[in-house]
């Protein structure tokens, strides 16, 4: 498994004055369910960060639903952002959800991995539409999650 | 006795003269590990920032940040080829085709699982190469390691990345299945000789990439061994998976670098060939299946022993003092000239950290 690093850029530097020792502030809030699948995915991809209390810090003032939808590996995958946490959910049929995400990536997972083949892939991915993506800037906080080094 | 930062210590015991410390070495801690280590020790707020902004918040089980805090002298990172998606089965599949699974548990803690062999026929095996696999590795996700590996180095004390990728058999077997291993190995050996060297085009293009970005120590995974021997027999591991392994080893020399071995299992009767083949250290070294002061004693001058310490049973069910007992005598007996980086002989999972922690302190502070 490749570690990566990832490089901050938004501007964190006042927001840890004065906090506490990490470790009286760390969640550990569960799914409370087993998790296969992309939702398994998802839900890893940020993991690390949440229990950490670097997710918290980011998302703080942050309340959103995103949705992944990989139509050859469905279900779908609803995450919730509220409270400086984030919950996943299986969805079967995104048609059938009673309010819109606020944001969305639909594709192909077979064509997913190949982005991680480079820079080239990603572009090539972009410019011929495998990827239909709405609601940018929340998609976008997702990243920032990762980048983040402080923690709430 | 040779004093000097983290990295200089494990190179003096690479070359069998004594540290002024032994070393400790980690290979990770998987995610249940690094929850039970954010309740137990977790990172202040300046650590936290520190250590995201140089980068080494990497994610479990090969967070860096954590071996630091934890401090061992000392860890690894190992780079794989995930790179296809097989819609059938809905499974992940890496370029040699082992196929992987990410589960969460109920607890809320991931899990990665190999889920078996995705090359299940021959005719399976040729259509994968007519469809140009595998694949050369992603240096995309390669390269963050590297500057990890020199930042670490250069502000933590010469904390050292071993820096790794998958070796010979593993990527065979778990891609093929261990029944067509065995089947080819009797009746079509040539055919078994063909998937390997495809297999190395994309190995060596790695070893080569990584061995240019002058990583000191390379480890690269390979369990050749179950609980009670080899999983393969000596001699089929000789006749095909030993010529690999000399190239994995000529390429890593070439450039300068040590070869380090990560192997599972009863291995023991494979040493008299790590030692021809020049392979400078070996990982794991379940103490309850080999005899590891005879080990010491026959190679002990020619092969750095890594790992060691029980982390099925003793840093698990153990006491702190059961483990710096335990530890103590070990170092005793396995680090005298050097030649010795002991740590647990797997990724952390359900180790304590109360346990792990006086591991480290024991490996450190026992005189020699």
């Amino acid at each position: 498994m490749s570690s990566q690093p990832h490089e901050n850029d938004g501007d964190w530097d006042n927001v840890a004055d004065g906090v506490e020792h990490v470790e009286k502030r760390v969640t550990v809030s569960t799914p409370g369910q087993k998790l296969d699948g992309m939702s398994a995915l998802v839900y890893a991809a940020f993991w690390q960060q949440k229990i950490d209390g670097r997710f918290r810090q980011a998302v703080k003032d942050v309340s959103t639903t995103i949705l992944f939808d990989m139509i050859d590996f469905r279900p779908a995958v609803l995450m919730t952002i509220d409270n400086g946490d984030y919950t996943v959910e299986p969805v079967e049929d995104p048609a059938t959800l009673e309010h819109a995400p606020a944001a969305f990536v639909r594709g192909r997972m077979a064509d997913a991995v190949q982005l991680l083949g480079g820079i080239g892939p990603v572009l090539k991915a972009l410019f011929t539409g495998k990827f239909k993506i709405r609601g940018f800037r929340k998609l976008y906080l997702l990243l920032k999650v990762l980048g983040t080094k402080e923690v709430a | 006795m040779v004093a000097g930062n983290k990295f200089d210590r494990i190179m003096t015991a690479f070359e069998h003269k004594q540290p002024d410390k032994t070393p400790a070495f980690i290979l990770g801690g998987d995610f249940g590990f690094y929850k039970q280590f954010m309740n137990k020790v977790g990172f202040t707020p300046e650590e936290m920032r520190q250590y995201a902004k140089d980068g080494i918040m990497t994610g479990a089980p090969m967070c860096h940040a954590m071996a630091v805090k934890l401090g061992f002298d000392c860890d690894w990172v190992t780079f794989i080829a995930m790179q296809h998606f097989d819609v059938e089965s809905r499974q992940l599949v890496d370029t040699f085709g082992s196929l992987a699974r990410v589960v969460v548990s109920e607890a809320g803690n991931p899990h990665a699982w190999y889920n078996g062999p995705f090359l299940k026929t021959k005719e399976s095996i040729t259509k994968w190469w007519d469809m140009g696999r595998p694949a050369p590795f992603p240096t995309l996700l390669m390269d963050p390691a590297f500057k990890i590996q020199r930042t670490l180095m250069k502000k933590y004390d010469g904390f050292t990345l071993l820096v790794g990728m998958p070796g010979v058999y593993e990527p065979l077997h778990m891609g093929i299945g261990l029944a067509q291993v065995a089947k080819f190995a009797r009746k079509e050996p040539d055919f078994l000789k063909e998937i390997l060297e495809h297999n190395f085009v994309v190995q060596a293009k790695a070893l080569d990439y990584i061995v240019k970005k002058k990583a000191p120590i390379i480890m690269c995974g390979d369990d050749y061994g179950y609980n009670e021997g080899l999983q393969i027999n000596g001699a089929q591991w000789r006749q095909f998976i030993k010529p690999f392994l000399k190239r994995y080893v000529d390429i890593v020399h070439n450039g300068g670098a040590k070869f380090v071995l990560h192997s599972c299992g009863k291995i023991e009767e494979l040493f008299p060939d790590f030692v021809e083949l020049g392979i400078d250290g070996v990982h794991a070294l379940q103490p309850k299946l080999n005899d590891l002061p005879a080990l010491k004693q026959k190679f002990g001058d020619k092969i750095t022993m890594i790992g060691t310490i029980d982390d099925t049973d003793l840093l698990v069910n153990g006491t702190p003092d059961q483990v710096c007992a335990a530890v103590k005598s070990m170092v005793e007996t396995l680090g005298k000239n050097g030649g010795y980086i002991p740590g647990g002989t797997n990724f952390l999972l359900d180790a304590t950290i109360e346990n792990v922690q006086a591991m480290v302190a024991t490996i450190h502070s026992t005189r020699l």
